[in-house]
This record gives structure tokens, C-alpha cells and sequence, in this order.
């Protein structure tokens, strides 16, 4: 008896699947199941071909240095302040109003968001100013810090984001087009976040009070500690809009931006420097160590036939196509509350890609709702990791968050319903590029 | 005696590894210095560098594989250790056992097998096209980063071993 490819193509992903959970390194596995699965269907010698030839052909390219860039300029951000400032800023202009110390937390996210590539640097570096300072004015912990956590995931929607970087890779869509489409629902998820924390102290109003008042003069004052996120922004975002320079040239003249920025403001010292070129390696390394795993895992699937076969199924199934998207979105949501951002971005995009394009769906669309689908495993339980790692440092423990998390998950799903009804607010922007 | 010489091959793998890492910072700060170059000198003088895409490839590879390295020796890899860590330790070791046997599976062939193409690629002499950088470094650089990659995981694994057996 023969077994399909595609069989052995689903067998594949089912042991990839035991051994991730069996805490193997998520890269290292795919790597290996991509290894044994193509030595199966296409012999030893191709498979041993293909490992020596993919991790050079995969992380030898000029475009994928555009990863430790936009890394090493988010670590730069993050260890030089710049949040701390954002914070101040938006605490100033809207902190003395009901539940003002979360709102500008929120505020301060979105920023930090435009200017970094994750959303581990805006949950670490707001939660150490904004927690204690709601402490200070009798917030709800649980409450404030789920809001925070919830507000950390639009560093990785928007622009530069990690997220969105690794879908390009594996996808082979534009940078460019996928940071400008995470524009227009980045702020959409803002605001549904600041309608949340209104929404949620209109209902216990006691959780939230009105923080320090401030003067008109205070106000605009604070404004000028934005500069430098302003002038990043627009040096970056906007130069790769403007066809300026490409993204990967984005990277690299946005890390140096941000040294010549955090040097003008004396805040770089040997010190903070050395610990962010660490941090970049370490970092660059875990995500693509995912990239060459999820690479050879795509050489498997590709011969395994598996998506192609997927996608002829689903597409000839008699279903809305949004019935089918609707499922997708449960995987994902299920995949997030169990795996980081790029370990689930790597493992379903290159099987569901092909799903996605036979359904019609738009592809630079479809890799904005993944990562704003997988985010929303980073505050739902069991694992949450935005959720864990503030508890982490702020010692609120996990299971109060979690009680609090929901409001805001609706908004996100409510975020991701209003961009598929009207995919224009990802897409125009790109499409004026 | 075998203790204290595992110990110090281990010490030097770890020192190893982090002269590695050093050498990745060097590859990222010339990364970013390169391309703001590049872009600078073809806005002001209309000439850019020649050849700035194939330097930065072969940085990008030396960083690539460095990084991983480093990253493995200091636990950055992800991994989701939601239910194993509910087990019992002995539990817990084994399936780190079987982890580090895994990722050797599949580490050390791809030291092995960029090695032999760095071998292959020398001998027919490709090299890229405008500046003629020789190809054959950087899969010496592949075959380092993963030899230093599994050795991380087999240091792991006699660790895991040797804790087991001591129970």
C-alpha cells in the first residue's frame, strides 16, 4: 500500500505539532520534520541537498537583513527612554479625565508602537512608569494592567512591525505594502481600545479615577518631549511611503536614527548600547532560527503537495468563503493562546497562504488580520504572554488580568470584523503607493 | 578528573560562542553603517556602492548563523513548555532528552553538509557577480555557526543525562 503525499505531508505537521508541545525548540523542529519529511518522499540525497543549500539560499539575501535592522532600532527605542517620555506626554494632555492614566498608557502604546517592532518594549517600559503611578491614584491593578497588556499588542500591528516582516518573508509580499496596511487598523484598534477603557469606567467608574490635574501651559509644553518619535516615524514610515528608500534600507537608517537621536538626548552610554546589540543578536537569532526551520519545513509541504491539495478542497467545498475564513480565524486564535507571534506565524502561514489566495481574499489584507489574529492569543489564558510578563515584573497576578483581559479582546475581534467588512481601511493606504 | 575537563570544554565552548556573538554585533553595526552609505551617497552624489547588496549578504549569513548560536546558548529559542512544565522533573528531563536529539538531528547534518559544499563550491570557484566575493566562506561560516549550534544542544543533553543518572 502506497500513502499519498499528502498524507505523509499531514503526518508531518501532526508530529511537528507533538514534538512543539513537547517543548522542543519550535525552529529546530520544523527543521527536522522538514529534514525527515522530504528524506521520505524524495530520498536521502535531495533531502541532504536541501540542507545544505536552503540556510544559505534563505538567510544569505540582502532583503532579510531587514530583521536585525528593525530589531536592533526597536531594542535602541526601548532602552533609551523614549517611552518614558511618551508617557509623560500623554498623561499631561489627558490623565487628569476619568480613567486618564489608562487612556494615555493606551495612547503611549500606539506611539511606542510606531516606532518599534514588537510589543514586548511598550508593555516593559510602560508598565514600570504607568503601573505604579495608577497605583498612586487608586486605579484597579488587574483592570490597568490588562488594559496595558491588551494596548503592548498594536506594537507589533503597527508599522514596523515584527509581525508583518516575517509574513513578507514567507509570502513574498511587500513590506512596504504590508507596513502601510497596518496603518489604518492600528489606529482603528487605538481608538476601539480607548472606547473600552470609557465604556468600562462609565460602568465601575470607582476603578479609574481622575489623575493630576495639569495646566494649559503643561500641556503644551509636554508636547515637545514627542519630537523624537515624530521624527522617527517620519523618517522611517514615511520614507519607505515615499519610495525614499526600501524597507530594508528603512531598517538600517532607522537603527542609526535612533542611536543619532538617543546620542542628541544624551541618553546613550556604553552601557545601554552594549546591552542593545546583545539583545539585537539574541533576538535576530530565535527569529531566524523560525526562518530557516519554517523554510525547510516549506520544502517538505511544498512536495508533500498538502496546501495546493488544501486549497483545491476548500475552495471546491460549498461554503461562504467567509464561513471558511471564520474557521481560520478560530485556529489562529486557538494557535495564539499557545505560541508566540512568529513560531505561529511560521508554522501556518506557508500551509494556509495558499487557502487564503484559492479564496480570494487579498493577500497583504490577510497578513494584517494574522498578526492581529495571533495577538490576541498574547492576552487570552492559558498562556498569554503579554499577560504573563507583566504579572512577571508587576507581581498582579495572572489570573486577576485575565478577568479584565475580555473587553478587550472583544474590541480586537470587533477591530478585525470592521476591517473585513471594509478591507479598504488596510488597504488604501498601500494602494496609493 | 572527567567533571572538572567536561566543565572546561564547556567554558569553552560558552567563551566560543560569545567571541561569535561579538563578531555579530560587528556584522550588524557594518550592516546599518553600509546601507546608510548606500542611500546617502545615491540621494547626494548619484553613485551608490558598488556591490553594498553582496557585502551585506555575506554579513547578513556570518550574522545569521553567529546569532543562532548565541541565541541557543542563552535560552532565547522559542518553545512552549506549557505542559511539560507541569510534569515532574524527571518527567521534564526526558522530554528535554528527546528535544536535544532532535534538534542534533537536524543540526549536525546541516554542519556536516554545508561543509562538504563549501568544499564543492571552492573547487568550481563561484563566487558573486560583481565584487567576485567567493562563496565558499560563507558555507564555512553556515558549517561553524551550526557545529557551535550543536554543540550547545550536546552539552544540554550530557547535562540532562548526567542529571538523570545522578537521580
Amino acid at each position: 500500500m502506497t500513502i499519498s503525499p499528502q498524507i505523509i505531508g499531514l503526518i508531518g505537521i501532526l508530529v511537528l505539532l507533538v514534538l512543539i508541545f513537547s517543548r522542543v525548540r519550535v525552529g529546530l523542529a520544523m527543521a527536522f520534520i522538514g529534514f525527515i519529511g522530504f528524506w521520505y518522499l524524495c530520498g536521502l540525497e535531495p533531502a541532504l541537498k536541501i540542507l545544505a543549500t536552503v540556510p544559505y539560499t534563505t538567510l544569505a539575501s540582502y532583503h532579510m537583513s531587514v530583521i536585525p535592522l528593525f530589531v536592533f532600532m526597536g531594542v535602541v527605542i526601548a532602552n533609551m527612554g523614549i517611552g518614558e517620555d511618551l508617557y509623560y506626554t500623554a498623561n499631561t494632555l489627558i490623565g487628569q479625565v476619568r480613567c486618564g492614566l489608562s487612556l494615555a498608557t493606551t495612547l503611549a502604546c500606539a506611539l511606542f508602537g510606531a516606532i518599534t517592532s514588537s510589543s514586548l518594549p511598550a508593555l516593559v517600559t510602560l508598565g514600570k512608569i504607568a503601573l505604579p503611578e495608577m497605583k498612586k491614584y487608586n486605579y484597579s491593578l488587574p483592570m490597568a494592567s490588562a488594559s496595558l497588556a491588551s494596548a503592548g499588542t498594536l506594537g507589533a500591528l503597527i508599522p514596523p512591525s515584527q509581525g508583518l516582516i516575517l509574513y513578507s518573508v514567507l509570502t513574498q509580499q511587500s513590506i512596504g505594502k504590508l507596513f502601510m496596511a497596518g496603518l489604518g487598523p492600528g489606529v482603528l484598534m487605538t481608538i476601539l481600545f480607548l472606547i473600552t477603557l470609557v465604556i468600562l469606567t462609565w460602568i465601575k467608574p470607582d476603578i479609574a479615577p481622575p489623575g493630576p490635574k495639569t495646566s494649559f501651559k503643561q500641556k503644551v509644553v509636554s508636547i515637545r518631549h514627542t519630537w523624537s518619535v515624530v521624527v522617527l516615524f517620519l523618517l522611517v514610515i514615511g520614507g519607505i511611503y515615499g519610495g525614499i528608500f526600501t524597507p530594508t534600507e528603512g531598517g538600517a537608517i532607522g537603527a542609526f536614527g535612533a542611536i543619532v537621536i538617543s546620542a542628541i538626548m544624551k541618553r546613550i552610554n556604553r552601557n545601554n548600547l552594549y546591552a542593545s546589540l546583545m539583545e539585537s543578536v539574541r533576538t535576530s537569532g530565535m527569529v531566524l532560527t523560525l526562518i530557516m526551520g519554517g523554510f525547510l519545513l516549506g520544502k517538505f509541504v511544498a512536495v508533500s503537495k498538502l496546501p495546493f491539495e488544501l486549497a483545491g478542497f476548500i475552495a471546491g467545498l460549498d461554503l461562504n468563503r467567509f464561513v471558511i475564513f471564520a474557521v481560520i480565524i478560530v485556529i489562529y486564535i486557538i494557535l495564539g493562546m499557545f505560541m508566540d507571534i512568529f513560531g505561529a506565524i511560521v508554522l501556518t502561514v506557508p500551509i494556509l497562504f495558499p487557502v487564503i489566495i484559492a479564496l480570494g481574499f487579498d493577500p497583504i489584507w490577510y497578513g494584517v488580520v494574522t498578526v492581529m489574529l495571533i495577538e490576541i492569543g498574547l492576552v487570552t489564558p492559558p498562556i498569554g504572554l503579554n499577560v504573563f510578563t507583566l504579572s512577571g515584573f508587576t507581581g498582579i497576578p495572572a489570573g486577576d488580568m485575565f478577568k479584565y483581559v475580555w473587553p478587550f479582546v472583544a474590541a480586537m475581534v470587533v477591530c478585525i470584523i470592521i476591517i473585513t467588512i471594509w478591507p479598504q481601511i488596510a488597504l488604501f493606504i498601500p494602494s496609493t503607493m | 578528573m572527567w567533571l572538572k575537563a567536561g566543565n572546561r570544554i564547556v567554558n569553552i565552548i560558552n567563551l566560543i560562542i560569545r567571541l561569535g556573538a561579538y563578531i555579530a554585533v560587528a556584522m550588524l553595526i557594518f550592516m546599518m553603517l553600509l546601507t546608510v552609505c548606500d542611500v546617502f551617497l545615491r540621494y547626494a552624489l548619484d553613485r551608490p556602492i558598488p556591490g553594498g547588496y553582496e557585502l551585506t549578504e555575506s554579513m547578513m549569513v556570518t550574522f545569521s548563523f553567529l546569532a543562532i548560536a548565541y541565541c541557543a546558548l542563552v535560552r532565547g529559542n522559542v518553545r512552549m513548555d506549557i505542559f511539560v512544565s507541569r510534569l515532574p522533573p524527571t518527567a521534564q528531563n526526558i522530554y528535554d532528552i528527546v528535544g536535544y536529539v532532535v534538534c542534533l538531528a537536524v543540526s549536525i547534518p546541516i554542519a556536516w553538509r554545508n561543509f562538504t559544499e563549501a568544499m564543492e563550491v571552492q573547487s568550481i570557484g563561484l563566487a558573486s557577480t560583481v565584487l567576485r566575493i567567493p562563496a565558499y566562506p560563507c558555507y564555512l561560516v553556515i558549517f561553524i555557526g551550526m557545529t557551535l549550534l550543536s554543540l550547545v544542544f550536546l552539552s544540554n543533553l550530557v547535562n540532562s543525562v548526567y542529571g538523570m543518572a545522578k537521580k
